[in-house]
């Protein structure tokens, strides 16, 4: 397990803490970009009805509304159907998405810039001067002049020296792109090398004249061409509504019918009651909360079909792990080892039961003062584990 | 995956700006149990005394609280506190009913070090000995009746 976790380590997962604390504000900024219960840039982001007005990731305060009708952050009641999309937030994170491996990209460019002009300081002292000087300006000079002195420390600096034919990695679309037109290429929203006939998922630029149509006619009637034609789309019920879908009581329905609903929403509808019903619940939230992003930005319903499967094998993996660390345990070792406590805890029920002739019906516990803070669960909610126990003991006693 | 990316950031965010004053994680090599080393600093009854807690995450974690308890082992005691049972058990409402998805590990320790710091008088809650001995090994699964808002 350590080996996994290291793994997670060492994978590059966004973080504020990418930005040193010492760039003004930028730390902050990518902070207040993201949602504070998973800590990752706004997905759909909506703003609750509490009296502040907190902004979270659709999906994140849906399940946590599941739980209880309050604010995670300031406690306040809030529901489900007052949740309002944030179009300015989602705007500020699709932009920030774009930029942020760009301002990080020139920051790690600056920051080995000046330390190979420190090593040079350091290498020869008095010759080097004047260049000591300037490079003291440049990190002096305030933040609005940055941009304009970045685009120097590459140049001097040995690493990466631009010659006529050298090709650099876009920050934005990640394909190599010469040197000499990178500004140009970022200028235009990264339009893909000629040769290449796909389009890079940032562009931006519609390829022919048709697509182009079809964006205007979205705009117009803010809805997809696509509904335009109402035989075509009937391929998936859930393709043509925009509309979210409906929560289930799943006390009260049954078996057959959330079967028959996870069919028609095309999951699978396989396990017992309770798993489907946490399979339903995922997917309502995942849908819904699919519908508060932007019409550019949302996924498929083939796209959150296929992450459910994902969950769904992902879930599976974990029950059967949870049952073969249940059956590592070597039940002989673990009597041998409790052999002592076993056998205390038989001689204490021998004694009880030579006191008290007739075994009670309920817990002694229920007995005791009530107002007394902690109440041990009930019979029923522990009651596997305690008859496991109980299997033990009697083993024992044979 | 939602779980250990959350946790990931958490454990991240503690090694790069540092755990709170007095606190020190100590083990964290898996995204299920990780322990911090938590100390009351200025003039309580706890001066000097260093405690260990350990937090333990489910698969639903944060949207349900993480299993939090003092370790008692050779090394380390529960403290003796009002609202903490000699097995390591934790009376605290945020750890239950009160908990919140944007709370975090590092919260979590800084509300327990202020419960210890505000402390009055050492005593065990006046109920420990029937618990502790009818308690279930997750805590989380107590009923608990938070009866106290005072310390």
């Amino acid at each position: 397990m350590s080996d996994a976790a290291s793994k997670f380590l060492d994978a590059d997962i966004p973080d504020p803490t990418d930005f040193s604390a010492d760039a003004p504000g930028l730390r902050q900024l990518d902070e207040a970009l993201r949602c504070t219960m998973c800590r990752e840039l706004f997905q759909a982001p909506v703003t609750v009805n509490c009296t502040h007005g907190h902004c979270f990731c659709s999906y994140c305060i849906r399940d946590a509304l599941a739980t209880k009708p309050e604010c995670p952050l300031c406690r306040g009641q809030i529901s489900e159907v007052q949740i309002r999309k944030n179009p300015a937030m989602e705007d500020a994170v699709k932009a920030w998405n774009v930029a942020r491996p760009f301002v990080l990209q020139i920051l790690r460019e600056r920051a080995d810039a000046e330390a190979a002009a420190a090593a040079r300081i350091k290498a020869s002292a008095n010759s080097e001067k004047p260049k000591f000087k300037k490079r003291k300006i440049t990190s002096e000079s305030n933040s609005d002049d940055d941009i304009v002195e970045i685009g120097e420390p590459p140049a001097s600096s040995p690493s990466i020296q631009p010659g006529s034919s050298s090709v650099v990695l876009c920050p934005l679309c990640n394909k190599n792109v010469p040197l000499k037109t990178i500004n140009n290429h970022i200028d235009a929203g990264c339009p893909s090398p000629a040769s290449s006939g796909l389009t890079s998922p940032c562009s931006p630029l519609p390829k022919d004249k048709g697509k182009q149509k079809q964006q205007w006619s979205q705009l117009f009637q803010g809805a997809p061409a696509a509904r335009k034609g109402k035989g075509k789309a009937r391929g998936h019920p859930l393709e043509e509504q925009a509309e979210p879908l409906p929560k289930i009581a799943y006390d009260t329905v049954t078996q057959k019918r959330l079967r028959d609903v996870l069919e028609e929403y095309g999951l699978a509808a396989t396990g017992d009651r309770q798993t489907m019903a946490a399979r339903h619940a995922r997917f309502v939230n995942m849908y819904n909360a699919n519908l508060d992003a932007s019409e550019g930005q949302r996924k498929s319903v083939k796209q959150l079909q296929i992450e459910m499967k994902r969950w769904d094998e992902a879930e599976e993996k974990r029950k059967t792990r949870k049952k073969v660390d249940a059956k590592d345990i070597d039940s002989e070792e673990y009597q041998r080892e409790n052999k002592s406590t076993f056998a205390k805890l038989v001689q204490a029920a021998r004694a009880g039961a030579q006191k008290r002739p007739t075994p009670p019906s309920s817990s002694p516990l229920t007995s005791l003062p009530p107002e007394s803070s902690p109440v041990p669960p009930e019979n029923g909610i522990d009651s596997s584990q305690q008859s496991a126990e109980n299997h033990e003991v009697m083993v024992l006693e044979d | 995956m939602a779980v250990s990316r959350r946790l990931q950031k958490e454990l991240r965010d503690l090694q790069v700006t540092g755990c709170p004053t007095g606190i020190t994680l100590l083990q964290a090599d898996d995204f299920q149990s990780w322990i911090l080393s938590l100390e009351v600093l200025g003039d309580t009854l706890y001066a000097g005394e260093k405690f260990a807690l350990r937090f333990g995450f489910d698969n639903s974690y944060p949207i349900t609280p993480p299993a939090v308890t003092f370790v008692v082992d050779d090394q380390y005691q529960s403290p003796v506190h009002p609202h903490v049972y000699s097995n390591g058990h934790i009376c605290a409402s945020i750890l239950g009913n009160e908990w919140s998805p944007v709370l975090t590990v590092s919260a979590v320790c800084i509300t327990l070090q202020s419960m210890l710091a505000s402390c009055k008088s050492k005593e065990r809650p006046p109920d420990n000995d029937r618990y502790v001995r009818h308690a279930p090994a997750d805590p989380r699964k107590t009923r608990w009746d938070f009866h106290d808002d005072d310390v």
